[in-house]
Order: C-alpha cells, then structure tokens, then sequence
C-alpha cells in the first residue's frame, strides 16, 4: 500500500460561536483531524456533537478561534469580503439542506456557472461544462434552464453536487448530504458521491450521524463527542473493535434487520450544554464504565496498540481497565 | 376477538383529476399488546392509512371497507363520535417532536387541558396523572418539566413528552408514526425501548409505522409491507425479514447499508413508486421489478400463503428456495 | 373545458387591474379626443347636476367635470408613477446599503427611516409641501420623501435574511466576491418584492398626493388634479356630483394598482408562477 499523503489537516482546531444572549460556545475543542489523498473519511457523532461546526470551519466559513487547517499546504483563511484565493477553490462543500443550498429564484443553468465565470471562464464554456456535469449527476441538460422548485430533494442535491463540481475540486466536505432527503433518494446519492470521488481522484470528508452508511462507504472514520474527538480508525477497525466506550455505544444502538428482535441499546441521558460541558472526560456523565479519575482527568488522544482514541481507560489509566473489566 | 380488524379498507384521495387510490383494499388484525409494523417509502399510504384510523383525512376523502375497533366501526363515524375514540382509545404519535408541541404553552398546560376535557377530572387530578406519564416515560425531574416550555428539551425528550401526552387517556392503540426517524440512533434506541416497555406493562397496541426495517426488526410482532398504496407482504416480523419472499421486500432489506459487504456503493432499487392515482393494474413493484414477467400485470396479482401467517402477492415468486437470510449477525 | 395554460384569465384580479390600468392610460392620452369640453373654460351654468349634456354635471365655476375627471388622468397617473419610481429607487439604494454594511451605517439610516416612518404620512408630507410652498412639484417631492423608508425597510430585510443563505456562502466558497454574490445572488430575491411593493405603493401614493391637493398643497386651480377636485366638492356638500366623481376616478385607479400588485406578487415568485401555469 502507498504512504498516505495528507491533503486536508487540521491542527489542534477550535471553533466559537458567541450566540445572541453574548454567551460563547466553544462547539469545537482542539480537534486533531487528517484527510488522506483519495480517501473516504466518515465524520460521526450525534447531532450537536460539533461535526458540522467542523465541516464548516475546515471549509472556511466559520472562522476558527484556535489551531490551524491547512489545505495542500495552504492555511484554510476564513470567507470575507475578498474573494476565495485559488488555491482554496479546490476545497469545497456540500450543505444538508439542498432547499437552501440553491438559489429558488435564480436558473439552475446561471447558478451552475457561476463558479467558472468567477475563474474567467467564458460563459459558453461554462455553460457546456455545466451541462455536462448535470448529465455526470443524473440530471438532462434542459435542468439548465429550469428553477429548483420544480426538482425533488433528491435532484436538487444532485444539482448542488454539480454546482461544488464545477471547479473540479480535490476536497469535498459532505455535511450530512443526505439526512435531508428521502430514504429512496438516500443510498443513491450516498452513492452518487462516491463515485464521483472514485472517478475524479477527490477526497472525501462525509459527515453524517447515520453509522451504517458511513460503515459502508468510508474508508476511515472518526468520531467526535461534545467538540471532541474520541476516536479515529480504520472503518472496519471501529466497526468489530470500537475502543471508545462511546463508540461502542454508538454501535450498539443501531437497530439489526435481522428480524430476530434485537432491541438496540439505548444511551441514556442527553449530550450535555456545551457551554458547561462536563470536567474531566466530556462522556463520563453518560460512560457505562466511567470511574471516578473520568471526572476529574482530561483524557487526550493517544495511541495504544496502534489505536487512535481518548480514553482514559484506553490510555492513561490502562491498568484500571483491567482491573474494572474483571 | 381482535382489538382492530380492518377489512378491505379503501381510501381515495380527491386530486385536480378525479379520485385517486391512495390505500387500495387493506386489511390486517391487531391483538392486545401486539405491535404490527408497516413499512414502505414515502406514497405508499403508511401515513393514510393511520390517518383514516384517527378519524383525520382531508375532507372529501372517501372511505371503503370497515375497520373495527373494540368491535366499534371506525369508517363512516361521525366527526362527533370521533371526538369521543380520538385521543382517547386511539392515540398517534408523529414523526417531528419538534412540530407536534406547542412552543408558546408550557408542557403542564398541554398535558392536563387535554385529560380534564377527555377525563373529566379535577384541574389537580389531572396535574399528579401528569407527572406519573412524565416518570413512566422516564423523563427526569418530571415537576420541573411540568412547568417548561418545548423548547427547552432535546428532541428525545421532546418525543418522549408526545407519548406521555398520548398516553394520558390510557389509549388502547398508539399509532407512531415514523417516530424516532427523526432523531439520533442512540436516542431513536431510548424511544425503541420505552415503546417495547408499554407495551409489555400496559398491553398496548402499537402500530409502528416507518420506511426502516431496522427499527421494525427491533420491536415488532407482525409487519405489513406497502407498495402504493397496497399490501405486497405480510406476517410475522421474523419470517418476513428472515425470509422474505416479495422482491419489494427483499429489495428494501438489500437496500439497508450490508455490514459484510465490501462494497462502497449502497444497493438501491433503481425507479421511483408509481405516482398517486397511477397505480397500474397488477403487481405496482413490476415496472421496477428484476424479476418481472409479462403475467405480472394486466391481472390483479392472487396472494400466495407461505404459512398460515405469511401472506405475499408475487406472481413470480422468484425467491421461494432461497434460504433465510443472515443480516448483520 | 379544457383551459389555456397560460391564459391571464387564472388571475382574474390581474386582467381587471390591468384593463382598468389600460382604460385609464388611454383616456390620459387621448383626452383632448374624449373630453366633450375644455376642462378649464367656464362655459356652462354654475353647478349642474348631472344631465344629458354634462353628464357628470358641472362645479361652481361652471365647468364640466366629465372633461375635468379626463384631463386629470394626464396628471395624476403620470406624477404617481413617478414618484413611486422615485421612491422606489431611494428607498433600494438606502435599504441595500444598510443591509449590506451593517454597523453604524446600518444603525444610522435606520433610525433616519424610523424617524420618518414616527409620523403619520400626511402630516409629514403636509409639513414638507406647506414649508416648500404650494406646488404639485413639491408635493410630489413631499411625498417621496414620506413613502422610501417602506422600501428600504423591505430590502434592508431581504438582504439581511438572505445575506447568509446557504446558497450565498456556497457561491462564495465558488470564489464569488461579496459584491458580486450580494448582486447576482441576491437581486432576483430583491426585485420580484420591491416591484409588489411599488404596485401597492402606487395606489398610496396617488392618495397621498391626491391628499395634499384636497388640503390645497398641491394641484393650484385651475389645474384640474382628483384630489383638489374632491376637495372642491367639499365645500359644495349637497352638489354630491362634484366630489363623487373625481372620487370614483381615484378609486378606481388606487384599486386597479392594488391589483396589479397582488398578482405580480404571484407571477414574480417562481414557485407560486408554477403554480398558477398549472
């Protein structure tokens, strides 16, 4: 197998919302994040887990408030009133929400080209390369003229997938592409995008909550708890060996259609308020198998037996996992 | 006797051309504290046909068939007779907790309104019944939920708080729909659980209506696979999903993400149901069936009993030797 | 029957705002054609009531209203385009800058329009024309100062809801500059409801200046304005023709803009325009 290289890194990244009562909300916490060239890399955890909050600052839209991103080498500069430098072009985004990701009141077609007429492509030129890619996407050329009210949500996202491929981008960020759609509309666009990422040598982050989908179409993947990142992997790894209690827990909660009447594992409680997130480790308010240091020691991440995760137990307090496990 | 019987049950929706078939001849039973799933995408009537059991389909709907509560006919009530089962022998639970509460009023005021009205007991009768619910769906610090606004909890809490409130007139059929789709896994397995507990503690009948089989697996006695509006298979829950003998059925289970598989792509079935009111004549899956042969149209398609208990309307039949399936062992 | 798709007849509202729209310009244009009598001589007896002759009778000095109603289409209609132009136009260019820069610019030119928005229309406009002198120049002008606040606030709103849509950053990502995504992106969404709003405004706006001309701060006699015609028959209470008529002409002007505003509303926006080909 080749070295992986590393096309998208995030260093020791934060991200902070100040929120309209002018408290802050630090949703991101030093995160520790490598996309590999050509790889499929899930993004998991519950929903105000601060994947998205991650997607977003990786792309630039959300200003970072510590760390750094580099993307082929280029640090990641937030959006602002000066245009996108180039280089960055190449680093794109998918939203959820493919309702609000276009423009309900402008052509499909006029949206399409936006992206090569900013690069100084010709507006012909644009055009055709749009038509072409709405065919690569499913879509006939006439959508070119038409406007997105007359689409499905599955089309549209089709569209808007068109739209992030027209600068021919290495990077994509899927923010939970398909958790706005219809289950039918769901696996073939899940679908859709990793091909296009086969076909066009991209790279992928897919940031989704739904595991089993993530289990099938990524190559490695990670899971983040409360802005944290608990536990990175190999898919298959964190599928038949999770090492993160949350992981597992996570795991055991998807449902089997085995018709056998396995009945998932619930994990009580909620994700706490992240403005007060819990001390010590951010998961042992809910851990099954917290102790008392879980409170009181910040767990980082760190590799033991060549896995990647921020357990205390895993790590720093490796003795006592044993001693609590018998 | 059966708590529901539904038999033939028809309902046509009025579109700008006419009437349309939105569920075509249904009929299942469901037992005290059994728990029947009925699985199908978004247009197969699952929503329909729940919505005619509450007495809540759009004016001009027409209804056929019968289906029997409590020995009581639902199909042909009038909107007074509904007031009487709706809420209270028969209560629903929707998929978005988000919508289904009100914002403006505190939890206390949603709750105990609808059990003086339905019950006819004291404003402070109502108020202790109230934080029972809240503790029987595990809500923690029920008094000081009591007092909040929808708001200011988690969407699980939240769907939790829609079954305590269906459950205040102790209900004898619960209809959720889809539920938990709308939340988390870890969350979605919570409401799996406290639904499987009523059930066994308080007998109630549940019918789980989603498109995830997963979730169906989990929790249900019985299944009854739609297509358009009409049934394609129907059973027990372990039969169906061990060895399921509609290509429909087979294809959504194919559909789920396979845990061995090394595949990258998800199978999907390619196609879209037909639209409302252009149901063909025959099998509805045909036109996007592998397996399709010219007899599956043209003539309505006879079920076939794998087992007393296991019905299917394939005229093909194509997986009648193939052994049970293993998923996600 | 099997309806036309595109038949205006879908917005029935539409055709009668339009058709009397279109009576009224025509009757603007053609009026020395139409109009029975000079609109200024005085070439009949004092107040007539309406008759075979004057059909919509004649006022205290003797002219003929019918005439008077005709001609004054050819002032009223155009100076209430206009000034809904006018109005139109400020109110865009405040609306977008404050919604675009936010801050203090933001801060300042809102409170301007809050200002304005503090006092009754009329009697702001009053003000103004009276402390300008009694002009329909400057009761036009009156009155565009009375009615831009209503378009910016509405493109201010726009453009703030949408500044941070999806589809903005995403153009943005794409390497749109702000300005390019604020205009490309975010026109189309502008447009379509400042046009509704102007359709509605142009029926206020013609009563406003209408208004002003019936307090005698606009139209000067014998110019023969609606609004200083109603007024006019307000001192006659009892000769109803001489008001009534004049009344009736703005009426029906007001209410066939209000129309016309409605239905673009709905021929503007892109779902509902579907929806009504249909």
């Amino acid at each position: 197998m080749n070295e992986p290289q590393p096309i998208l890194t995030l260093n020791d990244v934060s991200v902070t919302y100040k929120r309209a009562d002018r408290t802050k909300l630090t949703a991101v916490v030093g995160v520790d994040l490598t996309l590999n060239r050509g790889e499929i890399l899930g993004l998991v955890g519950e929903s105000g887990c601060g994947k998205s909050t991650l997607g977003k600052a990786a792309v630039g839209i959300l200003p970072t408030s510590g760390g750094e991103i580099l993307f082929n080498g280029t640090p990641v500069a937030p959006l602002s009133r000066s245009v996108r430098s180039r280089e960055l072009l190449k680093l794109q985004l998918i939203f959820q929400d493919p309702y609000s990701s276009l423009n309900p009141r402008r052509k499909i077609g006029d949206q399409l080209i936006d992206g090569l007429v900013n690069y100084g492509v010709g507006a012909e030129e644009a055009r055709e390369n749009s038509a072409k890619l709405l065919e690569r996407v499913g879509l006939s050329r006439s959508t070119l003229t038409k406007y997105t009210h007359q689409f499905s949500g599955g089309q549209r996202q089709r569209i808007a997938i068109a739209r992030a491929l027209t600068l021919q981008p290495e990077v994509i960020i899927a923010d939970e592409p398909i958790s706005a759609l219809d289950a039918s509309a769901q696996a073939q666009v899940a679908n859709l995008l990793v091909e296009l990422v086969q076909e066009l040598g991209m790279s992928m982050i897919f940031i989704s909550h739904d595991l089993s989908v993530v289990r099938q179409i990524s190559d490695r993947t990670a899971v983040m708890y409360l802005g944290k990142m608990v536990e990175v992997a190999n898919t298959h790894e964190i599928w038949d060996d999770p090492r993160h209690p949350y992981t597992k827990a996570l795991i055991q909660a998807i449902p089997k259609p085995d018709g056998k009447g396995f009945l998932p594992l619930e994990l009580p409680g909620d994700v706490p308020d992240p403005r007060t997130p819990p001390s010590g480790c951010r998961f042992h308010t809910r851990c099954p198998i917290a102790i008392a240091e879980c409170s009181v020691l910040e767990p980082q991440m760190a590799l033991t037996n060549n896995r990647l995760s921020s357990c205390l137990l895993n790590n720093e307090l490796k003795e006592k996992r044993s001693e609590n496990v018998v | 006797m059966a708590l529901l019987e539904v038999n033939n049950l028809s309902v046509q929706l009025q579109t700008k051309t006419g009437f349309a078939t939105a569920v075509d001849r249904l009929s299942f039973t469901l037992d005290t504290g059994e728990i029947l799933g009925i699985a199908g995408e978004s247009g197969s009537g699952k929503t329909m046909s729940a919505l005619t059991l509450l007495g809540l389909l759009p004016q001009h709907a027409k209804v056929t068939g019968s289906a029997k509560f409590d020995g009581q006919e639902l199909v042909g009530m009038t909107n007074k007779q509904w007031q009487q089962i709706r809420g209270k022998n028969i209560a629903m639970v929707f998929q978005d907790p988000m919508t289904s509460l009100h914002p403006m009023l505190s939890i206390k005021t949603q709750m105990t309104e609808h059990m003086i009205t339905h019950l006819g007991i004291t404003e402070k009768q109502a108020l202790v019944d109230a934080e029972e619910l809240l503790i029987d769906v595990r809500i923690p610090d029920p008094k000081k939920a009591l007092s909040s606004y929808a708001s200011q909890f988690s969407g699980g809490m939240r769907q939790r708080i829609c079954i305590a409130m269906a459950l205040a007139c102790k209900p004898k059929l619960l209809l959720a729909d889809e539920p938990s789709t709308a939340l988390d896994v870890t969350v979605q397995a919570g409401i799996l659980t406290l639904l499987n507990r009523l059930r066994e503690e308080h007998h109630l009948s549940i019918i789980f209506i989603t498109h995830d089989l997963g979730v169906l697996s989990s929790i249900t006695d019985k299944l009854l696979v739609l297509y358009a509006g009409r049934e394609v298979e129907s059973g027990l829950t372990s039969t169906i999903l061990q060895h399921p003998r509609h290509p429909y059925t087979q294809g959504l289970l194919d559909s789920l993400p396979q845990p061995d598989s090394k595949e990258k792509l998800l199978k999907s079935i390619a196609g879209f149901p037909p639209e409302l009111g252009k149901q063909p004549i025959g099998c509805a899956f045909a036109e996007r069936c592998k397996f399709a042969e010219p007899r599956c149209t043209g003539h309505e398609v006879q079920p076939t009993f794998a087992a007393d208990d296991h019905k299917f309307y394939c005229a093909v039949d194509p997986f009648a030797f193939t052994e049970s399936r293993e998923v996600g062992a | 029957m099997k309806r036309n798709p595109d038949s205006p007849w879908r917005q029935p509202l539409a055709v009668i705002g339009v058709t009397i729209l279109a009576i009224w310009v025509l009757v603007a244009i053609f009026a020395p054609l139409i109009a029975p009598s000079n609109p200024i001589a005085q070439n009949y007896p004092e107040l007539l009531p309406p008759n075979a002759h004057n059909w919509f009778g004649t006022d205290s000095v003797g002219r003929d209203i019918l005439s008077r109603v005709i001609y004054g289409a050819r002032i009223t209609l155009p100076l209430s385009i206009m000034l809904v132009i006018l109005a139109m136009i400020v109110g865009t260019v405040i609306g977008a800058i404050a919604g675009y820069f936010g801050g203090w610019v933001d801060a300042t030119l809102m409170r301007l329009t809050d200002v304005v928005l503090a006092f009754p229309g009329i009697i702001l406009a009053m003000a103004v024309a009276a402390a300008l002198g009694a002009e329909l120049r400057n009761a036009v002008f009156a009155v565009v100062l009375v009615a831009w606040p209503t378009y910016a606030r509405l493109v201010r709103g726009l453009i703030l809801s949408s500044k941070n849509a999806d589809y903005v950053t995403s153009s943005r990502l794409l390497g749109a500059s702000t300005t390019r995504a604020l205009f490309v992106d975010l026109r189309p969404n502008i447009s379509g409801p400042v046009f509704v709003l102007a359709a509605l405004e142009a029926g206020n706006g013609m009563l406003l200046l209408s208004g002003l001309s019936f307090l005698g701060l606009g139209a000067r006699p014998p110019s023969a304005e609606w609004g200083a015609m109603v007024s006019a028959g307000a001192n006659n209470f009892d000769k109803w023709w001489i008001a009534v008529f004049p009344g009736l002409a703005i009426l029906t002007a007001v209410l066939a803009f209000n129309f016309l505003g409605d239905a673009l509303r709905d021929i503007l926006d892109p779902r509902t325009a579907k929806a009504l080909r249909e």
